[in-house]
């Protein structure tokens, strides 16, 4: 059974979800924007038997803090940083990590910096390539070259309740099977005051991401880590090229469609826990006899 | 900036919406010619369907999931919550059971008439939800019933006996004595109810009471998921809401006179009845599921390690519970 803690990370409240076994292999699963660990919940219960999932919530979502942004300045960096502080906080020293959306710049920058406590990795619709940026991206761009206050308004548009339900089901075959509540939850917590302001500083950070693109690739060409792309084919913002593009850089990567949208959990999270499960299974099996 | 290469045309530096949109349309649309997915087609057995029907003008969102030729199991929400709460079933027992949980109009994802021009009574609910049965063309079911899935449910039941299979109450009172002493504040307000409105609204809707209904009296707080009370009362904290909640609790004493009438039902139908409670339960008095043993001897009663709310912790036991009990009705 999934339980639901608090600890204390560099003086602010991180939340996570955790289940299965503190014995067996560590999965860290890292969530994407606007949402929060509980985009997991359905996929949890489905690799608990087998092993020892986190998954927290990013600073500013969900139900960990969202200091002050005079306090905490909001960047995919200072995500990683908490994060990682987040893992050593409670005893988690290696573990493979599951990155969607904004986890993945936020994994990526954990693999760059530890990579010795990477097992593996899997990439949920969570890009380290341009050509896996669509042109959905363009108003976010435009913000990155001209930072200006009419160009971060125009962003105000990703956080209205239309903009996020309209993010879980486009691409998707039929609306019917979307849980609302995902969308609806999300949309409360983008509703609390300041969080406008906090979402609109980590659009303007994830430039940030793109700029270390080169790095993140680097890596999966020297390191060679186990990888494995699942991606709903049909995300707006994150195009399957960027999937594919894995596979330039370590042969060792794997990687599968689903016909589904951005948030492919929500429709696919049965075949996704079979695929992790086989792919988890093997890669740490050969990681052991290795060893 | 990086690396990244900057490639907006003049169109997209007039963001609006609409250009934020066709943008990521265009996309779509490179991105399906490009795609070669080597996706096998996947078969998800038993999905979950998100669905709205409309109802006597209303519509009315619910949750089907299942084979439609097996047993049906009609499952009925609490306050305030709505068919989101019986999630844990769905992922447990679609695989043999169609299950079908609506949510009530004024709650969830159905549509929220203004109170002005709506009732929002306990026998309007049942009438809807009995023409909702009748829209999905569901002429025999299981009932369960959790917390006003039981005044609702119950009108239903002494309406259309015949459609009963057997019932299943899940915390949900029909007798006087299961209401305690944090009911005196709302006794007071069914009899004086504008002395007491500003207060019944704080007892009531009030995000630590939408927490408290959760977690109740149970210790290990680790097992509740905030994410249940957060998405209750961002729906209780929309415009409209604190009225229509007031005008049903109002109606919730009809519930209390119907209670005898509820209980010589059940005495002398004897329906197939299993109570499943959470000892953690702060809305009702432990006494209440041994209670409905006076009505039905042969019901099944389990008191669990659970709360009010009892799916959020206890889904695996109940799933079982639910399972054996409707195995063994045939």
């Amino acid at each position: 059974m999934t339980s639901f803690h608090a600890v204390n990370v560099d003086g602010q409240k991180i939340f996570y979800r955790q289940a299965g076994p503190d014995t067996a292999p560590n999965l860290l699963l890292l969530h994407g924007f606007p949402t929060s660990s509980h985009m997991f919940r359905n996929l949890i219960p489905l690799l608990a038997d087998r092993y020892h999932v986190i998954a927290p919530d990013l600073p500013g979502f969900g139900f960990s803090d969202a200091p002050d942004r005079k306090r905490f300045r909001y960047t995919f960096e200072n995500l990683a940083k908490t994060i990682h502080n987040f893992t050593r906080t409670i005893g988690v020293d290696r573990y493979a990590i599951y990155v969607f959306d904004y986890g993945a710049p936020v994994g990526f920058r954990l693999a760059l910096a530890h990579p010795e406590q990477i097992t593996a990795i899997i990439s949920q619709n969570g890009n380290a390539y341009e050509e896996g940026l669509s042109q959905g991206w363009n108003p976010i761009q435009t913000y990155w070259k001209e930072p200006t206050g009419a160009n971060r308004a125009a962003l105000r548009d990703f956080l209205t309740p239309e903009s996020t339900r309209w993010q879980y089901v486009y691409g998707v075959n039929d609306e019917n099977q979307v849980a609302p509540e995902a969308y609806t939850l999300d949309s409360a917590l983008l509703a609390r005051p300041g969080n406008d302001e906090i979402q609109l500083d980590l659009l303007l950070d994830y430039a940030s991401n793109v700029a270390l693109y080169p790095k993140f690739q680097e890596y999966f060409r020297t390191r060679k880590p186990s990888l494995l792309a699942v991606w709903g084919k049909n995300d707006p913002f994150f195009l399957p090229p960027g999937a594919e593009a894995f596979k330039r850089d370590n042969p060792n990567a794997e990687v599968h469609f689903y016909d589904t949208g951005h948030f492919a959990l929500e429709t696919h999270y049965r075949e996704i826990a079979d695929r992790i499960g086989e792919f988890l299974n093997r890669s740490l099996t050969a990681q052991a006899n290795a060893a | 900036m990086g690396s990244f290469k900057l490639s907006c045309r003049p169109r997209c530096l007039q963001v609006s919406r609409v250009a934020l949109v066709a943008s990521v349309m265009l996309a779509l649309f490179q991105l399906r010619a490009q795609a070669q997915g080597n996706e096998r087609p996947t078969e998800r057995e038993h999905p979950t369907f998100y669905r709205t029907k409309q109802i006597d003008g209303l519509s009315i969102f619910y949750r089907e999931a299942g084979p439609k030729d097996a047993p049906s199991l009609l499952l009925l929400h609490g306050l305030p919550s709505s068919s989101r709460m019986f999630e844990p079933l769905f992922a447990r027992l679609s695989d043999r059971y169609h299950l079908v949980a609506p949510d009530y109009p004024g709650f969830g994802h159905s549509d929220w008439p203004d109170p002005k021009k709506f009732a929002y009574t306990f026998d309007h609910y049942a009438e809807i939800m009995n023409h909702f049965t009748e829209a999905l063309g569901l002429s025999r079911y299981t009932l369960y019933m959790q917390d006003y899935g039981g005044p609702v449910g119950f009108r239903m039941a002494l309406a259309h006996p015949e459609r009963i299979e057997a019932l299943i109450v899940q915390d949900a009172a029909a007798h006087n004595e299961g209401l305690g002493a944090n009911w005196k504040p709302r006794r007071a307000f069914w009899a004086n109810r504008a002395a007491n409105e500003a207060t019944l609204r704080t007892n009531l809707l009030s995000l630590e009471t939408t927490r408290r209904r959760h977690v109740g009296s149970d210790p290990n707080v680790e097992r509740y998921d905030p994410d249940l009370w957060t998405d209750e009362f961002a729906f209780l904290n929309q415009p409209g809401q604190a009225d229509i909640q007031s005008d049903l609790f109002y109606d919730y004493r009809t519930n209390v006179e119907a209670y005898p009438k509820w209980q010589a039902w059940m005495r002398e139908k004897r329906p197939r009845l299993l109570v499943i409670w959470g000892k953690h339960d702060l809305s009702f008095e432990l006494s209440e599921p041994e209670a409905y043993r006076r009505d039905v001897p042969k019901a099944q009663v389990h008191v669990l390690e659970a709360g009010h709310f009892a799916l959020d912790t206890a889904a695996d036991q109940i799933a079982v519970l639910v399972r054996d009990f409707m195995q063994t009705q045939k």
